[in-house]
């Protein structure tokens, strides 16, 4: 038997005809939830994140801030860069602290910001600290590149308010300072890169 | 089979309810365990029409029902009715936002919960209701298209026979078979469309 061409057309895609086999065989006789599956499932919304914790996870979470704070190592912590590379490929250094390199001769010093709140505060603070001391500290390169380095474009502290269209609420604090670190880091990196005579 | 739960099992089920309203986690994994598997295989499986559906919607249902447990009230006939209702509005949620061929549609979850707002069953007899209203469907549906279809669907789709036995008993080549099957189902596609449009 061969199939004409009208017949043809009237035929369904593969996957389309997939779904349908699948339909039936799921309505006609259903299958059971692999028991190992069911239990994971359960786990995973019977887990109260807010349960006291034990002793060993005080111990186990104190590691792990320190870890991701660049103070040790700790299990998770590979699993935390490859979270922050995977979100963040063009900023890897933001996600997590890298030890301090040691500073290049008339180029400043580098700067890895953190984050969490205490990073917004140290961002805004940097930013200032730049615009005064990074431009002190580059003058000999501003003297003989004037045109590279202008003042006006440098970005300065404000407030963050502008970064808000929305009112704020008790939710998404994390996000809004994630939001500030971020837009004072990127402000930062401009700086830098316009003391360093680069752009 | 229907067996109605005894009136010991029924207290203690209550007692059960009780203790998770109260926060219990573990007894809320109790009622989840003894009453999951049950709705995967008979409410969500057949109406969602593949097993990564009826997971990923019972895993939604798990964790509704842990938010919001404290608004469950006993009814004689135990947890599962409104464990199910819960899971209906999540199959019709599901439903609603992908394009998936299934053999049910919006309406028809709209129908049952409406139904099930209305009578007051037990697990098990809820159970044998939803397993036989989607083997119904099926039947239903196979009725809608060519016979010589419908055996093809129902002995290659259905109960699994091998091509060749199933070529055997329609009479025909196994290169044929596979062509039956194929129109067969761009038929019964096509009775799920017309269905689909009855009032």
């Amino acid at each position: 038997m061969t199939v004409s061409a009208q017949d043809q057309e009237e035929l369904l895609p593969e996957e389309l005809e997939r779904e349908l086999e699948l339909s039936l065989r799921a309505a006609w006789s259903p299958g059971a939830i692999d028991p190992a599956r069911h239990e994971a499932l359960l786990e995973l919304a019977l887990e109260d994140p807010l349960a006291p914790a034990s002793a060993e996870e005080l111990v186990e979470s104190d590691r792990l801030r320190r870890a991701l704070e660049g103070d040790g190592n700790h299990p998770h912590l590979g699993l935390a860069r490859a979270l922050a590379a995977a979100s963040r490929p063009a900023l890897p250094e933001r996600a997590l602290p890298v030890p301090e390199v040691p500073p290049a001769p008339a180029r400043g010093r580098v700067v890895y910001v953190a984050f969490g709140a205490a990073s917004a505060v140290f961002a805004a603070a940097a930013a200032v600290a730049l615009l005064v001391g990074g431009l002190r500290r580059s003058e000999p390169q501003a003297a003989s590149a004037p045109a590279l380095i202008a003042p006006a474009a440098l970005a300065t502290s404000r407030s963050s308010s502008a970064l808000f269209q929305e009112p704020f609420t008790l939710e998404g604090t994390t996000a809004r300072i994630d939001r500030i670190t971020s837009a004072r880091e990127r402000e930062l990196r401009q700086n830098r890169y316009l003391a360093w005579g680069v752009r | 089979v229907h067996a109605a739960p005894s009136p010991a099992e029924l207290e203690e089920e209550r007692l059960l309810c009780e203790r998770a309203q109260r926060g219990d986690r573990e007894a809320l994994g109790a009622l989840l365990r003894k009453h999951g598997p049950r709705l995967y295989r008979a409410a969500l499986l057949p109406r969602l029409g593949s097993a990564a559906a009826a997971e990923e919607a019972l895993s939604t249902v798990y964790l509704r029902v842990v938010e919001k447990i404290d608004k469950f009230t006993w009814q004689d006939v135990g947890f599962y009715p409104w464990l199910r209702m819960v899971a209906l509005r999540i199959a019709l949620d599901q439903l609603r936002s992908k394009k998936r061929e299934v053999l049910f549609d919006v309406s028809d979850i709209e129908r049952e919960i409406d139904a099930s707002e209305r009578e007051a069953r037990d697990a098990a007899a809820l159970e044998v209701h939803d397993l036989a209203l989607a083997r119904g469907r099926v039947t239903e549906l196979l009725t809608r298209i060519n016979p010589r279809y419908a055996l093809a669907v129902r002995l290659r789709v259905l109960e699994e026979r091998p091509r060749e036995e199933a070529a055997l008993e329609l009479g025909v080549s196994v290169a044929t078979f596979d062509v039956v099957l194929h129109r067969a189902m761009a038929a019964l596609k096509k009775a799920l469309a017309l269905a689909a449009e009855e009032p």
